[in-house]
C-alpha cells in the first residue's frame, strides 16, 4: 500500500541527541525558537500570522503562551508541533527541538510527528479515534515505548488510565469514545497524550471547551504527570489566569508578535505592555465585580497590531 | 451468557430482517410480473386459436388459474420448495439455468469487483497523497468524471482495438476457446472448475477470455468508487482524530489503518451496490463478450415474454443482491461501531 510510505517518519536517534556534549549553558534548552515567521498566501496578498516568535524551553519547564483569537499563538505552536498546513510558509532564525532542525522536517498532505513531541488538542471528541476502542488507541502508543506484547500493553495501558483518574479500567479500555462522558473523553486524551513520554507537550486550548472546575482539575492532572516524568509543557490558551497559575513563565502575543515574557507569578507587577495589563484587569476577581466596565483596547495596546490578524487558523490536512 | 447475546445482537438482528426482506421481495416480484401488459396465454399461443376448455387447461399449467390470492400462495409455496417453475418458452428448469448462469456472472463480478477495490485503494492513495503529481491529476480528474463514459462504448472500443485491430485479445465469444471441451462440473463456477481440473490450456483460454470483460466493467465502474473513496480519505486525513493519533505517537501502520478504516465505509456501501447491480448481470457486457449468464438470460426472458423465466431471475438476484447488502450493512457496522442499531452519539 502506498500509505505506509508516506507515513514513515524520520526517527532520530534519541540517545545520541541526549548523550550529545552539551554546547555551554545549553544542555538543558529542548525548544530553541527564534524569528518564527508564518505566512499564508491569500486573495488579497500575503498574510502574516506569526511575525518573529522566539521562545525557548527548558526540559521540564512550563510555558504559557497567551493571547487573543488570532494573535498567532496556536499558528506558532502548530508550527512547532508540525501540524500547519503545507501551504503555510513557514522560516525562523532558528526552529530547533532537542537539537533537531525542524526547519528541515519535509512537510506532506500528513503531517510527520516529531519525535519526543505530543499535543493535545482542544476538542476530545473530535480528537480521539471515533472507531477503535480506547485500549486499542492507548495500546498503539505504548506498544511503541517498549510494551511489545498484547499483555504488557494492556496492563500499562490500565495503569495510564489510574494515573489520569479513570479506575474502571476494564471498561474504559473496552469502550469508543462516544461511550464516554465528555470528562472521561478529556482524561483519555491526556493518558494517550503523555504516555508515550513526550519531552514536550504541547496543550492548544486544552481545556477551553470545558466548565471552570473541570478545566482546573484537569489542568492540575497534566501538570502532576508533566512534572513526574520531567515532560516540558507549552501551553497554549487565551485564559490569562489559568495560564499565570499553571506556568513558570507567560508569553503574551498579539497581532502575530510576542509583546511580553515574564515569570507567570510575577506577571502581574512585571507586566509591561499595555495589552497585558488590560488583559490582566479582565481577569475577574472579588475586588472587579463591581466595576462598572473592563478595560478595552482603546487606541493604546497595539490595536493597529491587530487589524491585519484573519479569524481562522488553517491547520494541516484537507476538509478542515 | 447475556452479555454475548448484547454483544452480538447488533448484527443478529440485522441478520433476522433479511428472510422478511425476502419475503417482501418476493410478494413484490409476483405483483410486479404480472403487471406486465398482455395475456401470456395468448402471446405462448402465438395467436392460434384455442378452446375455452384448452385456454383453462393453458391457465392452470402456468399457474394462472383461480384468485390472484390462490395464485401468490402456490407461487410462494412453490418458492419455499427452491422450484422456480418451468420457462414458458422452451421448458427447461429456471432454477436449472439459474445453477449455470449465475456462476457465470458472479465469477465476472467477483473478478471485476476485486480489481475494482485493489485500483480504488491503490489509486486512492496515491492521489491524495501526491497531490501535485501529474499522473495523480489525470487520475483524480478521471474518477471525477465518474461513469461519463458508458460500459457500452467502451466494451466496443474495447473490442474493436484489441481484437480487431491489434488482436490481441480472443474473439469476444463466450468464456472460452469454442475448439475446447468445456471443464467437468465440480463447483459450477466455469473458471474454478477450469483451475481444478488442471487443464492448463483450457484454463489459459479462459483467463484470456475474461481479460477484457472484466477490464471494460472497472474501468467503468471503479472510478465511481475511486471518486467517493478519494473524498473520504482526504477527509479522513485531514480530521483532528489522525493529527492526535500522528501527535500523541501511534505508529505509522497504525496510523495508516485508523485513516484508512475511518475513510471506508461509504466506499464499502457503494462497493455492495455495484457489486449487486453486476451479479444482477452486466448485461451490455455479456452481450459483447456472448458471456452466457444472468444478464443474456433476462434479456431473453423479456423478448420471449416468458413471465416464469423472469420472475426466476428477479427472485435469484434479487435475493443475492440482498445477501449482498447485508455482508455489506456487517462490514460497515464492523468497521464503525457508530453506525450499529442503538448506538447514539452526541455531536461535539
Amino acid at each position: 500500500m502506498t500509505a505506509t510510505s508516506e507515513i514513515d517518519e524520520t526517527e532520530f536517534d534519541e540517545t545520541a541527541v541526549v548523550g550529545a556534549p552539551p554546547a555551554t549553558g545549553q544542555h538543558l534548552r529542548i525548544l530553541d525558537v527564534a524569528g518564527l515567521t508564518v505566512r499564508y498566501a491569500t486573495p488579497a496578498g500575503p498574510f502574516t500570522a506569526v511575525d518573529g516568535f522566539s521562545l525557548s524551553l527548558r526540559a521540564g519547564e512550563r510555558v504559557a503562551v497567551v493571547g487573543e483569537s488570532g494573535s498567532g499563538k496556536t499558528n506558532a505552536c502548530m508550527a512547532v508541533a508540525g501540524f500547519l498546513d503545507p501551504a503555510a510558509d513557514i522560516s525562523a532564525e532558528r526552529l530547533a527541538f532537542r537539537g533537531q532542525n525542524l526547519l528541515s522536517a519535509r512537510r506532506g498532505v500528513l503531517p510527520r510527528r516529531r519525535t519526543g513531541m505530543a499535543v493535545v488538542f482542544q476538542d476530545a471528541m473530535t480528537s480521539l479515534d471515533p472507531v477503535w476502542t480506547v485500549g486499542s488507541q492507548l495500546r498503539a502508543v505504548l506498544r511503541r515505548t517498549g510494551a511489545h506484547r498484547r499483555r504488557d500493553a494492556d496492563a500499562a495501558a490500565a495503569d495510564w488510565l489510574r494515573r489520569v483518574g479513570l479506575h474502571d479500567t476494564r471498561r474504559v479500555l473496552a469502550a469508543r469514545p462516544y461511550e464516554l462522558s465528555g470528562g472521561m473523553r478529556q482524561r483519555v486524551m491526556i493518558a494517550l497524550a503523555l504516555c508515550g513520554r513526550p519531552a514536550l507537550l504541547i496543550a492548544d486550548e486544552p481545556t477551553s471547551a470545558l466548565d471552570a472546575t473541570l478545566a482546573r482539575e484537569l489542568m492540575e492532572l497534566i501538570v502532576s504527570i508533566a512534572d513526574e516524568s520531567g515532560t516540558a509543557v507549552l501551553l497554549v490558551s487565551h485564559d490569562i489566569a489559568l495560564c499565570t497559575e499553571f506556568t513558570d513563565r507567560t508569553v503574551v502575543m498579539l497581532g502575530g508578535r510576542v509583546v511580553e515574557e515574564q515569570p507567570s507569578d510575577r506577571l502581574a507587577e512585571l507586566a509591561t505592555a499595555p495589552y497585558t495589563r488590560g488583559l490582566l484587569e479582565c481577569v475577574p476577581t472579588l475586588e472587579t465585580a463591581m466595576a462598572e466596565e473592563l478595560p478595552t483596547m482603546g487606541g493604546a495596546g497595539g490595536a493597529d497590531a491587530t487589524s491585519e490578524a484573519g479569524a481562522g487558523v488553517p491547520q494541516a490536512g484537507a476538509g478542515r | 451468557m447475556s452479555g454475548l447475546v448484547r454483544r452480538n445482537l447488533w448484527w443478529v438482528r440485522r441478520l433476522a430482517v433479511l428472510p422478511v426482506h425476502l419475503f417482501v421481495f418476493a410478494v413484490v416480484v409476483f405483483f410486479l410480473v404480472r403487471l406486465v401488459p398482455g395475456d401470456p396465454v395468448r402471446s405462448l399461443s402465438g395467436g392460434q386459436t384455442m378452446t375455452p376448455e384448452q385456454y383453462e387447461a393453458a391457465r392452470e399449467h402456468l399457474g394462472l388459474s383461480g384468485s390472484i390470492v390462490e395464485q401468490l400462495l402456490a407461487f410462494l409455496g412453490r418458492i419455499g420448495r427452491l422450484d422456480l417453475g418451468s420457462s414458458v418458452a422452451n421448458g427447461t428448469s429456471v432454477s436449472a439455468e439459474m445453477a449455470t448462469r449465475l456462476p457465470q456472472t458472479a465469477e465476472l463480478a467477483v473478478l471485476a469487483m476485486t480489481l475494482s477495490a485493489a485500483v480504488t485503494l491503490a489509486v486512492g492513495f496515491f492521489v491524495v497523497l501526491r497531490p501535485g503529481n501529474p499522473l495523480s491529476r489525470a487520475l483524480a480528474g478521471y474518477a471525477r468524471a465518474a461513469g461519463a463514459v458508458p460500459d457500452f462504448c467502451l466494451g466496443v472500443a474495447a473490442i474493436f482495438v484489441f481484437y480487431s485491430v491489434l488482436h490481441w485479445a480472443p474473439a469476444p465469444i463466450g468464456r472460452y476457446d469454442s475448439l475446447l471441451n468445456p471443464p467437468p462440473r465440480t463447483t459450477g463456477f466455469p473458471l474454478l472448475d477450469a483451475a481444478l481440473s488442471s487443464d492448463a490450456l483450457l484454463l489459459g483460454s479462459m483467463l484470456e477470455h475474461l481479460v477484457l470483460p472484466v477490464l471494460v466493467l472497472v474501468v467503468a465502474y471503479a472510478p465511481m468508487l475511486m471518486k467517493l473513496f478519494i473524498r473520504s480519505l482526504s477527509q479522513s486525513i485531514g480530521d483532528q482524530a489522525t493529527r492526535f493519533r500522528i501527535a500523541s505517537g501511534a505508529s505509522p501502520l497504525m496510523v495508516g489503518l485508523s485513516i484508512t478504516r475511518r475513510a471506508l465505509p461509504s466506499s464499502v456501501a457503494m462497493f455492495g451496490t455495484i457489486f449487486g447491480f453486476m451479479l444482477g448481470g452486466a448485461v451490455i457486457v455479456e452481450q459483447l463478450f456472448a458471456i452466457p449468464g444472468m444478464g443474456e438470460y433476462a434479456v431473453q426472458a423479456v423478448g420471449r415474454a416468458d413471465f416464469v423465466a423472469l420472475q426466476g431471475f428477479l427472485l435469484v438476484v434479487g435475493a443475492v443482491s440482498l445477501v449482498v447488502f447485508f455482508v455489506v450493512d456487517v462490514i460497515i457496522m464492523l468497521l464503525d461501531p457508530r453506525r450499529r442499531p442503538g448506538v447514539t452519539v452526541e455531536e461535539g
